[in-house]
């Protein structure tokens, strides 16, 4: 019986909550390994970008399209949102309180809207300087990497909208306990897909 | 894990005699507030561990920021300052928002380990074949 080390990924129940501690670790390892299998997944993506990256066909390049303040925005919005989940992990562990929890996840979902929203102005305004998907490889690429994280983004709010009103109906039992734990991995996830995304396509093409 | 003492069989119990039950029931309440101040420190700790990932994050997110904002040095030097920054947030955020730490289970660590000699034979593999294949067919791609 040691709670000192860590039995899944994510913020260990322990004590707190004994028997879903016990049920987190078969589901929170085969989440892990699809997580895994995801980032190979990004890992590839990211391939092809860096391999397209001068295929610009005369298009337009990263330094026209990209709006390092509205990436820098986007950023914050996301690590915030990473913060407040952890957050709401706190409050899912220790003295399951509905309220607190709700309110946590209700100010992640917005700050995860929040960051779609920059996200997608960006890509109008992309589209309205011309740079669209079937301009260049390199336009493909960039395309095919950075929706491919906002949607990502916009499942992980779908999946926190159902879970919302999960704990409204059946407030927090094991199984409710055990998918906010889950979404707080698939959210970290993504906020670290998204370091990559903003170190390697935004800071490294403006640099 | 619960809070009564088992005993190894019923004979032991009969051996150690009333007493012993009634030593149990006595500190059964200390036990408990004992249990609830392990409960709160862990608490008070992992909420300054999550501020921590918080604080750590912003500066390695604002740091090569600032340094290609105001383009500090030189285009070569910034892309290695960047690739180190983000390998560095990359642990933070999985040491302090995954919670994944070394003393973690045999199995987690080696899932992890492995998907990132897969992530690093595919990508950089590719990128190495691709950016090779260019030069050879003088095709020079600079990215």
């Amino acid at each position: 019986m040691s709670y000192e080390t860590f039995r899944y990924p994510g913020l260990n129940l322990g004590r707190a909550h004994p028997e879903a501690h016990d049920a987190a670790e078969t589901l929170m390892f085969g989440f892990w390994v699809f997580m895994m299998s995801d980032a190979i997944l990004f890992g590839m993506v990211f391939g092809t970008y860096v391999i397209q990256l001068d295929a610009t066909a005369g298009g337009p390049g990263p330094r026209d399209i990209y709006d390092i303040k509205s990436v820098l925005i986007q950023t914050m919005l996301l690590l915030a949102s990473s913060f407040t989940f952890g957050m709401a992990s706190l409050s899912n562990k220790h003295k399951g309180s509905p309220p607190r929890l709700l309110a946590w996840l209700v100010v992640t979902l917005l700050l995860g809207v929040g960051f779609l929203v920059f996200e997608v102005r960006d890509f109008l305004s992309m589209f309205d300087m011309g740079a669209v998907p079937s301009r260049s490889g390199f336009l493909s690429a960039f395309f095919d990497l950075v929706p491919l994280h906002g949607l990502h983004v916009t499942c992980a709010c779908i999946w926190l909208i159902c879970l919302v009103g999960q704990i409204a109906r059946y407030g927090l039992d094991t199984d409710v306990k055990l998918s906010v734990m889950r979404l707080a991995l698939f959210w970290h996830f993504l906020d670290i897909i998204w370091i990559a995304i903003f170190s390697v396509v935004y800071l490294a093409g403006l640099a | 894990m619960s809070e009564q003492v088992h005993y190894p069989d019923e004979q032991a119990r009969d051996q150690r005699g009333e007493s012993w039950t009634v030593f149990h029931a006595a500190i059964a309440p200390l036990k408990r507030e004992e249990k609830m101040r392990a409960q709160r420190r862990e608490q008070r700790q992992e909420f300054w561990s999550y501020c921590w990932g918080l604080v750590l994050a912003l500066v390695l997110t604002l740091v090569p920021f600032a340094m290609v904002y105001w383009a500090v040095l030189p285009r070569f030097s910034l892309l290695i300052v960047i690739g180190v920054f983000a390998l560095a947030q990359i642990i933070v955020h999985i040491r302090f928002f995954l919670r994944i730490g070394v003393r973690q289970k045999r199995e987690d660590l080696q899932l992890i380990l492995f998907s990132a000699l897969l992530l690093i034979i595919m990508v950089a593999g590719t990128i190495w074949i691709m950016f090779n294949l260019a030069d050879r067919m003088s095709m020079p791609m600079h990215p």
